[in-house]
């Protein structure tokens, strides 16, 4: 079932102190604070072959329009996390919507 | 949704045709969604897992570089951070065809351990220490998210696409293709009926001549 693999690439988008770890990990970070330098970022790194983003929850909400873009391309994964500001339940809230859009109403 | 048919034997013939790939195609197409959305509630169980933990353990970590932060002042806590790489994270990306869905997989590799922290101990507090490692534990089950929520997105993503093919046959074109079929049979039978009785009426009015 399954092809090839290939070196991929991670990558992390948010503000300064998010992305801060992740760069002790060796992880490619990008600071951005506004949604035009998020989308920037997502594009570039899009362009680039980047595999995974991460991408902290306050921007995610920025750039609807971005995620929608990429949501049906298998690269790259766009993924939410909690940023500095702790979680806010953005990703838990796509989670719900996906299963909305599966099964066709809303389960629990 | 009036569409006209020509009440012929040959359009018959092919709107029965019709229906059968029709019946045929939506119940294809009905096995596809109903497999898919059992794959489906799989992921979502681990990726709901997933993301749950994830979320747990990043928010206690960024909260503890906060901490650190307020002990060890923002400047200094930035130069400890971006002064260089201490590990390295890659991955290992290959797809995987889900029901025709092709879905990426990921495969973390050196993300699991750091050997060493990359900044010097004089400045940074124990809290920094921790976080750093906490995440650098973090990055497999990161990378698994990844890969879970991306196949969740695409497979919904096209469980809806198949749902409304399925329901555009079940509803719309299945119940038009019986109509047809159903109107053109009428027609014929009653082409059939004035065929007929004017056979019929030929038949007295000849016999009528004979005789008179």
């Amino acid at each position: 079932m399954s092809s090839g693999t290939a070196q991929g690439s991670l990558a992390v988008i948010g503000d300064r102190e998010s992305v801060m770890l992740f760069q002790v990990l060796g992880v490619k970070t990008i600071t951005a604070e506004t949604a035009e330098d998020t989308a920037k970022a997502i594009h570039r790194l899009a362009k680039a072959g980047c595999s995974v983003i991460y991408l902290t929850e306050e921007l995610a909400k920025l750039v609807p329009e971005e995620l929608a873009r990429y949501q049906s391309r298998t690269f790259p994964a766009i993924i939410p996390i909690p940023g500095s500001k702790g979680s806010q339940g953005f990703g838990a809230e796509q989670i719900r919507q996906n299963i909305y859009k599966a099964v066709g109403m809303d389960l629990q | 949704m009036a569409t006209r048919v020509n009440p012929t034997r040959m359009e018959l013939s092919r709107q029965k045709k019709r229906l059968k790939t029709a019946v045929k195609g939506h119940k294809l197409l009905k096995d596809k969604r109903d497999e898919m959305v059992r794959q489906f509630m799989i992921y979502i169980r681990r990726n709901r897992q997933l993301r749950r933990e994830v979320e747990e353990a990043l928010s206690a970590d960024m909260r503890r570089v906060a901490v650190a932060a307020a002990r060890m002042g923002e400047a200094d806590i930035g130069e400890a951070l971006l002064s260089e790489a201490g590990g390295s994270v890659s991955v290992q990306v290959g797809s995987r065809n889900i029901m025709g869905v092709t879905v990426p997989t990921f495969e973390g590799e050196g993300g699991g351990e750091i050997r060493e922290l990359p900044y010097s101990f004089a400045f940074t507090s124990a809290e920094l220490d921790g976080a750093v490692l906490d995440l650098a534990g973090l990055m497999p089950k990161l990378i698994e998210l990844a890969q879970v929520e991306k196949t969740c997105a695409m497979l919904a993503d096209e469980i809806e696409k198949t749902r409304r093919r399925v329901n555009a046959l079940e509803h719309v074109l299945i119940p038009e293709t019986k109509k047809n079929i159903r109107f053109i049979t009428m027609k014929l039978e009653d082409n059939e009926r004035s065929n007929v009785t004017r056979l019929m009426k030929v038949k007295d009015m000849m016999l009528k001549q004979a005789e008179g």
